[in-house]
């Protein structure tokens, strides 16, 4: 399937998002890496901590990239696992969708419906042991 | 992709042309083009992976996951429509995966808005938190 050649500047906006992206989070890791989430008073209290008293997957992600920016990957994975180890995932997804935009080709591949619903399945999972006050060492921030 | 027995040959080879009054003037127009683009009406179920031809949707598996980051309840909706876009397309069910895609996009934006809006009222109280404390 040959894809329709686009317009320049249509190839121009199509770049936009994942290069905008691109900068939003390289402003975004500045802030993380240089203020540190574990003073107190630095961020307030993730909402969804401070309503339901409970451990959400993605509780730990800000504790975690602020130690992975400072080289910290021990402590990284100690606050939140599964965020360190989505990175690799996100970036090669960032990728994809760099070259997606820069050759104007559509993408040409599915996984099968078994990833996504894995990766479900992981997030509840985790969900759930990061809240046992047993598995709590490894997995709780 | 060429079926094995098409309706008709239109290069058949034979001397009589079936469409007599029609001469192969337009010769350069390959007539396999001439049914819909996209995909066939009933793909045959239990065909493997039946998936249907043309760009899949997206799945905005990673945007739900990031979502997930911000605010649990809309991102954990986004993903189960991210898995329908996969199985519908691996079932040949390609209105379906559209379908789900649009879902999926909606919900991922959703979940989006509203982690945004956490991420202000956190400021937000974070600024007036310290403001407080300043006051005292």
């Amino acid at each position: 399937m040959e894809p329709s050649r686009p317009l320049r500047s249509a190839r121009g906006r199509a770049l936009l998002g994942p290069l905008g992206m691109a900068v939003v989070t390289a402003a975004a890791a500045v802030v993380v890496a240089t203020v540190d989430p574990n003073e107190p008073g630095h961020y307030p209290t993730c909402p969804s901590l401070l309503v339901t008293g409970l451990f959400c997957p993605g509780c730990g992600t800000l504790r975690a990239a602020h130690a992975l920016l400072n080289g910290d990957l021990a402590g990284a994975l100690q606050m939140n696992v599964l965020a360190v180890l989505a990175i690799p995932v996100v970036l090669a997804s960032w990728v994809a969708w760099l070259r997606r935009a820069a050759t104007g080709r559509p993408r040409s591949w599915l996984a099968p419906w078994w990833v996504p619903a894995g990766t479900l399945a992981l997030l509840v999972a985790f969900a759930v042991a990061r809240n046992i006050p047993a598995l709590a060492p490894w997995l709780a921030p | 992709m060429s079926t094995p027995n098409g309706p008709q040959d239109p290069y058949q080879p034979s001397g009589e042309n079936p469409y007599g009054q029609q001469p192969p003037v337009y010769g350069q127009q390959p007539p396999v083009y001439g049914q819909q683009p996209g995909y066939p009406a009933a793909p045959p179920p239990g065909y493997g992976y039946g998936t249907p031809q043309g760009a899949p949707p997206p799945n905005y598996l990673v945007w739900s996951i990031i979502t997930i980051l911000l605010c649990t309840i809309p991102g954990i909706v986004a993903i189960v429509f991210s898995t329908q876009v996969n199985s519908k397309w691996g079932t040949g069910d390609a209105a379906g995966a559209y379908d789900a895609s649009k879902k999926a996009k909606t919900w991922a934006l959703v979940g989006t808005i509203l982690g945004a809006v956490f991420i202000v009222a956190w400021i937000a109280s974070g600024i007036f938190a310290s403001t407080y404390n300043l006051g005292r």
